[in-house]
């Protein structure tokens, strides 16, 4: 069977949100089934604790249920709008173990983390391992400084303000890498992407 | 593109826009495709670099645990309002749903035809006045073959003709005492919409159930329950079990009253509110 083309698929989970929201719970389960998994590894990256990521990753699918009727497809994709509700969640958590204060040990915990090409994992197919590939190529192409700020900003849950603070860099420069590198990340998909 | 419009659009995908200037984001998004395009590609590049990462199966108990945490589980003849795999349930904040930059627009217009042989496929506008009903065929405008996509755009023009009735092609003559609707329907997939509007308040032991009917041949089909309870308007979809019958001739709808306590309800047997019941 041929894979369903990103529009096909981006079109069902439509579909599945704005059932869900309408109280279908089929079309719920075929959405946690298609989204769990991306979304744990999300807000594994983010807490750092694979328990807390689960109990993070149900919070946050209590709240897609309650979103499902509101959800605007004109806003964002049903991806987009679910990662937002687990970033939000997660970030909710972090800031409450945080405090007001930023944490340099979780920084540089998390720019430890950014191995471009380590993301390798036997369980994936190998469709979504070339994927995985490119994304690690485009990364690894990047300066350092711009990689940094990138995955900081998706998955630190810190502003970018916040970021550039941590950095020592002025809050401009930060936004500029932010914006370039998922730029970059975007114009390397669409050059590769066979 | 200027690179503030880029910041802005990254800050958006981000989520760290304040409120005031994602709102003033999302209107402009609505207007302007090549921002939609830019929109689109950072969301596919973040869900790229999302995806990229280890991936992480949840423990096997997750799911019943969420669905624990939404609702408790409903034991209990009578108790589910669901009849068929997609369930009814009301529409919300889907106003107008145009798949900007995904290629489909699958309700660009619509036009009457009288045209003899006219093969494109067809959806039904039916509007259900009190003992009364009146239909509309109209041809898709669209080479969208997937149900997904129809489904979608069902479910805009059903929102469409909510918000601006004078769009609806069929004349409904609202009754005082029973309110009006219209179905939007495609034969095709058997999916649909049904929207009421100042439907009489149910009392205690009743529910309002949707029937399908042949008119050519008056055969009856259960087309679900409406979920209204205490409420007396609402958009909400259906979805008909088997293969479509693209033999049907012509397609009409009627809405009764029905007892809640029967075990269950295979054959209309209540009092019609809407649309008309075959003799």
């Amino acid at each position: 069977m041929a894979p369903a083309s990103d529009s096909e698929s981006v079109n069902h989970e439509i579909r599945l949100v704005v059932q869900a929201g309408a109280g279908d719970r089929d079309a719920f389960r075929e959405l946690y089934g298609r989204y769990s998994g991306p979304l744990l590894a999300l807000a594994t990256r983010m807490v750092g604790d694979a328990g807390v990521a689960e109990d993070l990753l149900q919070d946050a699918f209590v709240k897609i249920w309650h979103a499902a009727a509101s959800y605007d497809p004109r806003k964002s994709r049903p991806f987009t709008w679910a990662v937002t509700i687990v970033r939000r969640t997660c970030i909710d958590y972090l800031r409450r173990q945080r405090g007001t204060a930023l944490d340099p040990a979780r920084t540089l915990e998390l720019e430890n983390a950014l191995q471009p090409g380590s993301a390798e994992s036997p369980r994936q197919t190998t469709a979504a391992h070339e994927d995985a590939e490119r994304v690690h190529g485009a990364l690894a192409e990047m300066p350092a400084p711009q990689r940094t700020a990138l995955e900081l900003a998706l998955f630190s849950g810190y502003t970018q303000a916040e970021i550039a603070t941590q950095l020592g860099e002025p809050v401009g420069t930060v936004k500029s890498w932010i914006r370039r590198g998922l730029l970059e990340l975007r114009d390397h998909l669409n050059r590769t992407t066979p | 593109m200027n690179e503030n419009l880029e910041e802005l659009a990254t800050a958006y995908v981000l989520d760290e826009l304040e409120p005031s200037a994602r709102a003033e984001f999302e209107a402009r998004l609505a207007h302007d495709a090549e921002l939609a395009a830019l929109v689109r590609d950072l969301e596919q590049a973040l869900t790229a670099r999302i995806h990229a990462l280890p991936p992480r199966p949840p423990r096997a108990s997750l799911l019943t645990e969420i669905e624990a945490r939404i609702q408790p589980a409903v034991v209990g003849r009578g108790a589910l309002t669901r009849r068929h795999a997609f369930g009814w349930g009301l529409l919300g904040g889907l106003a107008a749903v145009v798949l900007i930059g995904v290629g489909f627009a699958v309700f660009q217009s619509l036009h009457r035809t009288s045209e003899v042989g006219d093969r494109r496929p067809m959806v039904l506008i039916v509007g259900l006045g009190s003992g009364r009903s009146s239909t509309v065929r109209l041809p898709l405008k669209t080479t969208a073959s997937n149900p997904d996509a129809r489904f979608i755009g069902l479910a805009s023009l059903a929102e469409q003709y909510w918000e601006k009735p004078d769009k609806l092609p069929v004349s409904i003559t609202p009754s005082a005492r029973h309110g009006h609707g219209y179905a939007v329907f495609d034969p095709d997939t058997n999916q649909g919409f049904v929207a009421v509007q100042h439907v009489p308040v149910l009392r205690g032991g009743e529910r309002y159930h949707l029937w399908l009917v042949d008119t050519a041949t008056g055969s009856v089909r259960d087309a679900g329950i409406l979920p209204l309870e205490a409420a007396t308007r609402g958009i909400f979809s259906f979805s008909l079990p088997g293969a479509p019958d693209k033999h049907a001739a012509q397609t009409g709808f009627f809405i009764t009253v029905e007892n809640s306590d029967a075990e269950s309800t295979v054959v209309p047997r209540g009092q019609v509110i809407l649309g008309r019941k075959p003799i």
